[in-house]
């Protein structure tokens, strides 16, 4: 029954307030604290299996686990296996009150069935006092023991303080990021580590007493260096090489060490086109390395917080008053600031203060597999090698290293200075011998041979190893492997390298499955039906049918070393490191069958819809070779994960594919790229330069052809170029040439987009009457664009220039307001909320007389900045009108006044204000004077909405960054 | 049907059950479709699981709903009656996206803000499919969750689920672990996935990624529309690979289409500088101070729910004894949460 009375349920609220007090102050039972001190010494467990610590009294035997329902949590990773575990503050209640080491290994008895997984294994050597030291401890152990030292600290008198685990543990996971190259195998390279010490200005690691001093001496008069290079094809050992460099600095003395950073660019988030991404990984690591807060980090936190609102802001389409010069300035300036704060802590981290005053360390930055980031060509790079060059200029103190795979494809810069080069090639005969041996080789003999023979590549070494386990060597080491010293020409060692996993593969026992390998390793992706429909044929393997098929590929499946199974068990891939130097030599070698394979897989996947097998289909059709018109018709945006496979496509197909992804061409695929791919792939590098203020230099890229498709990129290109340059005839030409060109064909996004950019230039000359005339002509071409954004854009922008300037123009302002009253009408919330600065301005042109756009417009993108005048304006208003209409909610006017008090921002009460109809005469008026107030500009904004006419590479960049 | 929590608790009672009663035996009792439905399991937990699992996905097409006939079989306990109470018949909200009391009897305090952005987290395409939730400690950052869970029993087409970081107990929570939780979650056996599934054959910087790509390819696969709720994944306790784990779930769910048909990402009190993500694709929610207003309003909406609407005067009583002698801060908005809950229970001591 429904309490009516207040009084009385006022009362039965003080009851129950009461109540849950009493319930908190309740003693636990007996059975819930034997339990409790059972699960204390155990990491995770099965709560229905818990056996509880009895101490001697029997009866507890029969307790119900139940009993300890309410103290536990879920192990993490446990939940399919039902594993929970105690919560933190009663396991250390308990581990308390059990006391000390000899009742905790009592309690672990209570259950000898429990888990012996490695935590546990951890946990109970701590309890017994015999963990090993936090030194020899790798990095998942030093996670294990960070967890119980926050269990166990105080209790036990070995347990190291919480502080000093997380130390070792934050530093170490640094050097967990590379620690796994470095591996016992690592032989030889003595001069190669010797000059990377002397670069970096460290001696060799030594137990000698004097070795302090002797470090601290040498870095007396630090002075700045170029970066060192390290060039060296893949496998030859660069990244083992600098993994051991720096471990071997892992365990110095403090004195000794210095700051340093690792920035790997195989790794997905860094992106060298933005440094952002790479300084973000950089103070993550140092972070670590100096795990105390300092003032140091604090102030570049927040350094770094500013830059990425400030950033945050310059990508919004309606915000930047001045044009695209000023944006574009502006966006290099929110950089420049952030390189600042950035060298400033690399400085700071390299000073040392000791009583004899200030002394200098260097500070290390590693770039390895630099290779990944000049893939996508100089223009890509020109922000990290002003970043980089700006780092190099302010901190002398700093030393770069390099490490990438030959050619390279990127110069760097002069200002960087003269780079030293270290030029890493084969291991001495010696030291590819030892690796050997290290690898299992027995006789020492066999081990020079093998090295004789194959030469001192670690990665083809380590194979020779593998493949020593299955067969043997003559005295001349394998039989039958072509090696440079048996041909005129030189047999490189990816060639060996393909050679040494053939033959590897010729030991799988079943030929059926050695056949479907090899050749079969041509396709990406193998399934049952692939292995029936493909590959039977040219793999001259009988298969009858699908189960067959379901046979050989379990069989296939077995195979560890060559193949992964993707997720789900229901197709596989061959692994990348034995494919991509294999497929090489099946295409020299047998093309008849590598082509077959690829004529079948195209019939196969040209019967199949879904999105993964058009790619594949797209992969068969370019290794094929086939015509451009032909791959147009299968291109895909999803079709952009095959960059990877750019390397085994045929140079045509190349050409086709890297421009389609907005990578350079090399001189090979420009001779056989048509226009088109030129002009994709010559837009791409543009945009980065336009990005980047070097206008010249995007001209100059796009004049190295004069001819242009109709609906060409390059025209807009151009024109910004110009714009940047105030060459504002030269870009009103190249538009209008744009306008003609791309007006007979069918391509309303492009078109809308130059005469966008046509009124903008117009408009930036004053020529405002013409301007308007453009968008006129905008307004009509993105009629017919489904996305509303585009018009919507255009006639804000009419409207603003009505706003702006004080003569009439010939279309009155009231039936364009009209116009995009209807639009922002049937804009829906979530297309509102992608483009909100542009929505804010247009409500605010349309004003609060049109309430519903104006309503709906503002309860999805706010009302943006609110000073805290206008804030208390808007509730005094609000107060006024209360008084004369005193029926409102009273949850009205409490948040009325938490506004007034700045107990509240309006940005998070304006829905709800918006609830009260009735107030919206006094409410939406003062709103649309607080937007009026704001700053709303279109001035620098490229167009919104045409992102269904835009290809892939131009989502690179964020639209207004670019 | 169940918010994250009732779902835990049901999990433990019932496995609990099954303990000392044969899983088959009760099967047998139930609905025959139900039963054929669920595989043939070692541990009792896994049969508790498998059986909640069935009987939500029925939802109310049966009457009594399947849940509701498993429920019947646990102890008579209030918090297994209460569940039993309101699953009884199917919820019937005007709009439960403005709702004060959640279905579950949550009190749930404004969140303006936090409701419209859920909203355009919904939209497809989103333009911002990942949603960070901050605010001080013990802000309420946590009943995002079971708003989402109100939404999603209330018939919004999609199913949400939530890991909660096991504060104090966390630093062994590795990429894997959380990998495994998550596919579990979605309704997917860790343990049968293909040997290497789990496997680091890269380096420690690549590996999270790539396993948060592996994760959210299998869970596509289903066919469903998951909202994946990480709840307190943060602080010097969390490993860092856990975190990059977390930005390839967002970075992955960002760049593929089909990812973001399929996925939403939510992150409860997460430290936005992890995510390496274009910072305007993430939209933020930062839980504003719970005030005098928010009790209220909330107050006002429980006695509108009775059907006997009070005085300004008596709300104003009402709500002036639920803010009496509040703990302090950081502990005030559970001790406020409970007393709005009491409240609930005296004004509709019966659902």
């Amino acid at each position: 029954m429904v309490k009516t009375s207040t009084r009385s349920l006022l009362e039965s609220l003080d009851a129950r307030i009461a109540e849950r007090a009493a319930r908190r102050s309740i003693d636990i039972s007996r059975e819930r604290w034997a339990f409790r001190l059972a699960a204390a010494v155990l990491t995770s467990f099965n709560y229905a299996a818990l056996r509880p610590v009895v101490d001697g009294d029997e009866r507890l035997m029969d307790a119900n686990p139940m009993v300890l329902l309410p103290d536990l949590i879920e192990a993490p990773g446990g939940r399919e296996a039902g594993l929970y575990m105690l919560r933190t503050d009663i396991r250390r209640q308990a581990l308390e009150s059990l006391g000390g080491r000899a009742r905790m290994l009592r309690a672990l008895e209570a259950n000898p069935k429990r888990s012996q997984d490695g935590f546990q294994k951890m946990f109970e050597a701590w309890q017994r006092g015999d963990a090993p030291s936090l030194k020899s401890q790798n990095y998942t152990e030093l996670t294990w023991t960070a967890q119980i030292g926050s269990w166990l600290e105080g209790l036990l008198p070995d347990i190291p303080p919480l502080t000093e685990i997380n130390r070792v543990l934050n530093r170490r996971s640094v050097y967990a990021l590379f620690e796994h190259l470095a591996t016992s195998t690592f032989t030889g390279r003595e001069s190669e580590l010797a000059l990377l010490r002397e670069h970096v200005g460290v001696l060799e690691p030594s137990a000698r007493t004097d070795a302090v001093v002797r470090q601290l001496r040498s870095w007396l008069g630090i002075t700045r260096k170029a970066p060192l290079v390290i060039e060296g094809i893949g496998g030859v050992g660069k990244s083992a090489l600098l993994a051991r460099f720096l471990t071997e600095h892992m365990h110095q003395e403090a004195a000794q060490q210095f700051p340093f950073a690792y920035l790997a660019f195989d790794s997905p988030t860094l992106k060298a086109e933005e440094p952002f991404t790479l300084i973000a990984e950089i103070f993550r690591q140092l972070r670590l390395l100096y795990p105390e807060p300092t003032p140091l980090f604090e102030d570049f936190n927040r350094a770094f917080e500013e830059y990425r609102n400030r950033r945050g802001a310059l990508d919004e389409r309606s915000n930047v008053k001045g044009g695209r010069r000023v944006r574009s300035a502006q966006l290099h300036d929110t950089e420049f600031g952030l390189y600042d704060h950035f060298a400033y802590l690399v400085n700071k981290l390299s000073e040392r203060h000791g009583p004899d005053g200030v002394q200098f360390v260097p500070f290390l930055l590693v770039l390895d597999t630099f290779e990944e980031a000049s893939f996508g060509g100089a223009e890509r790079l020109i922000g990290f090698f002003e970043w980089l060059g700006a780092l190099h200029k302010q901190c002398p103190r700093l030393r770069i290293v390099i490490s990438m795979r030959p050619p390279a494809l990127v110069k760097l810069p002069s200002a960087l200075g003269k780079p030293a080069d270290l030029h890493l090639s084969d291991l001495e005969p010696a030291a590819g011998a030892l690796l050997l041996e290290r690898l299992g080789v027995a006789d020492a003999e066999v081990a020079k041979t093998i090295v004789r023979q194959i030469g001192g590549n670690p990665l083809n070494l380590t194979l020779a190893g593998r493949l020593l386990q299955k067969e043997t060597a003559g005295s001349q080491g394998f039989d039958d492997l072509k090696t440079s010293s048996w041909f005129f020409f030189s047999v490189s060692d990816e060639v060996i390298r393909g050679q040494l996993y053939s033959r590897l593969l010729n030991h799988i026992h079943d030929k059926d499955v050695r056949r479907l390998a090899h050749p079969g390793m041509v396709l990406r992706r193998v399934t049952p039906e692939i292995i029936l429909e493909v590959l039977s044929g040219p793999c001259g393997v009988s298969v009858k049918d699908i189960s067959r098929a379901d046979e050989l590929f379990r069989a296939l499946a077995k195979e560890h070393t060559l193949v992964q199974l993707a997720p789900g068990d229901r197709e596989l891939s061959y692994r990348p490191d034995i494919r991509q130097p294999t497929l090489r030599l099946l295409q020299q070698e047998r093309p008849q069958e590598v082509r077959a394979i690829h004529e079948a897989a195209v019939a196969y996947y040209g019967r199949r819809g879904k999105t993964s097998d058009k790619i594949e289909l797209l992969y068969h059709l370019l290794a094929k070779d086939s015509e451009a018109w032909e791959l147009d018709d299968h291109w895909q945006k999803a079709a952009v994960s095959l960059a990877p496979a750019l390397d085994e496509l045929p140079a045509r197909a190349q050409a086709w594919l890297a421009a389609k992804l907005g990578r350079p061409l090399s001189e090979e695929m420009r001779l056989r790229a048509t226009l088109e791919d030129w002009e994709r792939s010559v837009a791409s590098m543009a945009r980065f330069a336009l990005q980047h203020l070097e206008a010249e230099r995007a001209l100059s890229l796009m004049s190295e052809r004069s001819d242009r498709s109709a609906a060409s990129p390059l025209f807009a290109l151009e024109a910004k170029a110009h714009v940047l340059m105030e060459d504002y005839s030269r870009a009103e030409e190249i538009l209008g040439r744009g306008i003609d060109s791309i007006s007979a064909g069918a391509n309303r996004g492009r078109l809308a987009e130059l005469l966008w950019l046509l009124a903008q230039v117009l408009e930036t000359q004053e020529r405002v009457l013409e301007a308007d005339e453009i968008l006129s002509r905008a307004e009509r071409v993105t009629d017919g664009i489904a996305d509303p954004l585009s018009r919507l854009q255009v006639l804000t922008q009419r409207l603003l220039l009505r706003r702006n300037i004080s003569k009439e123009l010939s279309d009155p302002a009231g039936p364009i307001r009209e116009r995009l009253a209807l639009v922002c009408s049937g804009l829906s919330d979530a297309t509102m909320d992608r483009e909100r600065t542009l929505v804010r301005t247009a409500i605010m042109l349309l004003g609060a007389s049109y309430t519903a756009p104006f309503v709906a417009g503002l309860r999805v993108v706010g009302c943006g900045e609110v000073t805290a005048g206008q804030r208390e304006t808007l509730a005094g208003d609000l107060f006024e009108w209360l008084e004369r209409n005193p029926s409102e909610t009273s949850s009205f006017q409490a948040r009325v006044a938490e506004l007034q008090e700045g107990q509240v921002d309006l940005e998070s009460v304006l829905p709800s204000l918006l609830e009260a109809r009735s107030a919206w005469p006094v409410l939406l008026p003062a709103l649309e004077t607080i937007l009026e107030a704001q700053s709303h500009s279109l001035e620098a904004a490229n167009l919104a909405g045409l992102d269904a006419y835009r290809e892939a590479w131009e989502f690179e960049l964020t639209a207004e960054a670019a | 049907m169940l918010t994250q929590s009732e779902f835990d608790y049901l999990l433990e009672r019932l496995g609990g059950f099954f303990v000392q009663t044969d899983a088959r035996m009760v099967l047998g009792g139930l609905p025959r479709a139900l039963g054929d439905q669920i595989a043939y399991y070692t541990y009792p937990g896994q049969y508790a699981r498998a059986i909640l699992e069935v009987c939500i996905a029925n939802r109310w097409n049966d009457n009594p709903s399947w849940l509701s006939q498993v429920i019947i079989l646990l102890p008579d306990e209030p918090e297994t009656r209460a569940i039993r109470d309101r699953i009884s018949k199917p919820p019937n909200l005007p709009d439960p996206s403005v709702a004060q009391v959640l279905v579950t009897g949550t009190p749930f305090l404004d969140r303006t803000g936090l409701r419209q952005r859920i909203r355009n987290l919904g939209q497809t395409p989103p333009a911002r499919p990942i949603l960070v939730v901050s605010g001080e400690t013990k802000s309420g950052k946590s009943y995002s969750a079971e708003y989402i869970d109100h939404l999603a029993i209330s018939g919004q087409p999609f199913v949400p689920f939530r890991v909660k970081f096991p504060r104090g107990s966390g630093r062994t929570y590795s990429p894997v672990g959380l990998a495994r939780d998550i596919l579990v979650n979605m309704g997917l056996a860790p343990d049968r996935l293909p040997v290497g599934f789990f496997e680091n054959t890269t380096n420690n910087e690549r590996f999270p990624y790539d396993l948060a790509g592996k994760v959210l390819a299998e869970g596509q696969q289903l066919g469903k529309r998951f909202w994946i709720v990480l709840d307190s994944f943060k602080g010097e306790e969390m490993q860092k690979e856990t975190g990059k784990f977390i930005d390839g779930l967002a970075q992955r769910i960002i760049e593929s289409a089909p990812l973001w048909q399929s996925f939403r990402l939510i992150l409860i009190d997460f430290e936005r500088s992890l995510l390496s993500i274009q910072p305007n694709r993430v939209d933020i929610d930062q839980i504003p101070v719970c005030g005098r207003s928010d009790v209220l309003d909330c107050v006002a909406e429980i006695f509108h729910r009775t059907g006997v609407p009070k005085s300004d005067e008596e709300l104003e009583a009402v709500v002036a004894r639920i803010m009496k002698d509040l703990p302090p801060a950081p502990n005030s908005l559970g001790e406020l949460h409970q007393r709005l809950m009491d409240l609930l229970l005296e004004t509709n001591p019966h659902g």
